[in-house]
């Protein structure tokens, strides 16, 4: 059911579909300016009706929505609100024990999440110790170290984005060891050439489940697709499987944290 | 919604506020998926901010402290206001996070000693010593859950006393770690050289007798231990 499609059925939100149209519209986004509105329009896992265990249903956020009808930053700010309250309710993904999960993020992302509320470190501590842990040379030690340096600390601050690895021998393997190429092939949007860009690899502990990320975990990020796998950058070209799961801490690493160049 | 730089300095306030505190549409437009920190569009305001906003907007940050001091804010988003100052280097915010350090004011609220620890954290980044009298009593307000603070702001003053005070604050492995995770920053902070730490660690590991366990973080590829004063091993943290 479309969000047309449930302004017919119910009348109290008519007219709401046009107006999350318009406020989710993003003009410098040539490819299309339209892709919010519409990945939450077509969304496969997101159902027609309020389900238990089941993704909110786009009802939901046009109720939510409606009596903001007038202002649509509001509007649009209710919708992000609304996805983040939505997070992580796709599909889990079976037998996640024995996977490879694959990430790229960057290293000042790194640095603020183990910089967490309960740390004492300073974030220029945190900055140094990370600092030290990559930079450290190539040797059988660098991942014990890394996980040793890194034990108890969140590698994120919010739900991870992920993709698992074909070959957990190289979980790599298909993003490449060059920068742009991984961010292209995964679609994490821009990222300024002054910020560094990390690669890591990871599996979950055990009380952590993964999901396929709908609609609600992409929000208003307007390089995300529907079909449970990443979208280039730069070609008109699904990338990998991708999944949205809790934050993982550092020894939970697989292997080493490593620049791309 | 209005842009921050055109609100009202109570308009300001509120939406710096509830920005840190994520809640509501002010703490929208976070890049969720880049890990954006709240007070990062905050962080960016204030870096560009000029005149008469860049005062008001200051204004806003100092009250927010002062009104955490009244009213308990969670951990969490205390975090988040600290970490702003912090990151800005907003030294103008020196002098009421030390009247809230002397008072012990927060100590009076549910989970004050964080609150607490994060205060003085942003005190230490901001430059500010405090005085070796002052850390070593914080050993006993906060020391047992952040013995990496105490370590740290000893290390402001002295070094050594800080080395010397290493046997009590680490009285665990989870505490040792604490104070060794800060040893890359002590390094370039105070350019303090590896051999004279390695010095320092190896005249304080006489005094972990019985508690060796401490000293081993982990094994080396010959099955060698990680301690502190193996000058052949390596260490953890960078040593």
């Amino acid at each position: 059911m479309s969000f047309h499609q449930a302004e017919i059925a119910d009348s109290s939100i008519a007219g709401v579909a046009n107006v999350l149209l318009d406020s989710l519209r993003e003009h410098t986004y040539i490819r299309n300016v339209n892709q919010i509105y519409e990945n939450m329009d077509a969304d496969p896992l997101i159902g027609d009706t309020i389900g238990i265990n089941q993704p909110a249903c786009r009802v939901e956020l046009m109720v939510r929505v409606a009596p903001h009808v007038a202002d649509l930053p509001l509007v649009r700010a209710e919708t992000e609100l609304f996805c983040r309250d939505h997070l992580q309710e796709g599909p889990e993904i079976p037998d996640v024990a024995d996977t490879t999960f694959g990430r790229v993020c960057t290293f000042e992302s790194l640095v603020r999440a183990i910089a967490d509320p309960s740390n004492p470190a300073g974030l220029d501590d945190a900055r140094a110790l990370l600092r030290d842990a990559i930079d450290a040379p190539p040797s059988p030690m660098r991942l014990p170290r890394q996980r040793a340096d890194l034990v108890g600390k969140n590698l994120s601050r919010f739900q991870m984005w992920s993709f698992p690895a074909a070959d957990p021998a190289n979980p790599f393997a298909e993003i490449g060891p060059v920068r742009q190429e991984a961010v292209d092939i995964l679609g994490l949007g821009y990222i300024s050439p002054l910020e560094e860009v990390v690669s890591l690899a990871h599996r979950l502990p055990a009380e952590t489940g993964a999901h396929r990320p709908t609609a609600w975990d992409a929000g208003c990020f307007n390089c995300w697709r529907i079909g449970g796998r990443t979208y280039r950058l730069d070609r008109d070209e699904y990338g990998l499987l991708e999944v949205v799961h809790d934050p993982i801490k550092g020894e939970h690493l697989v292997t080493s944290i490593d620049t791309l160049l | 919604m209005k842009d921050p730089l055109t609100m009202t300095p109570g308009e300001l306030k509120d939406w710096l506020s509830n920005r840190l505190r994520m809640r509501g549409p002010a703490s929208t437009g976070l890049d969720l998926r880049g890990d954006e920190a709240p007070y990062e569009r905050p962080l960016h305001i204030w870096k560009t901010a000029k005149g008469n906003f860049q005062h008001e907007f200051l204004r806003a940050i100092l009250a927010l402290v002062e009104d955490a001091a009244v009213k308990a804010w969670d951990t969490n988003s205390f975090d988040q206001l600290v970490r702003l100052i912090e990151a800005g280097r907003i030294h103008e915010a020196t002098a009421v996070l030390e009247a809230i350090a002397h008072s012990r004011i927060l100590l009076t609220f549910r989970h004050g000693a964080q609150l607490r620890m994060q205060a003085l954290r942003t005190l230490l980044a901001l430059g500010w010593t405090g005085s070796l009298d002052f850390w070593q009593a914080q050993a006993e307000v906060i020391g047992v859950q952040w013995p990496g603070l105490i370590f740290k702001g000893l290390a402001r003053h002295s070094i050594e006393s800080a080395f010397s005070s290493l046997p009590s604050l680490a009285v665990d492995a989870k505490a040792m770690r604490q104070v060794l995770d800060l040893f890359p920053g002590l390094m370039r902070a105070q350019k303090l050289s590896l051999f004279y730490l390695r010095e320092l660690s190896r005249n304080t590991v006489g005094h972990f007798r019985g508690r060796q366990s401490l000293l081993v973080l982990g094994k080396g590829k010959r099955g060698q231990p990680f301690i502190i004063d193996n000058s052949e091993s390596q260490m953890g943290s960078g040593l």
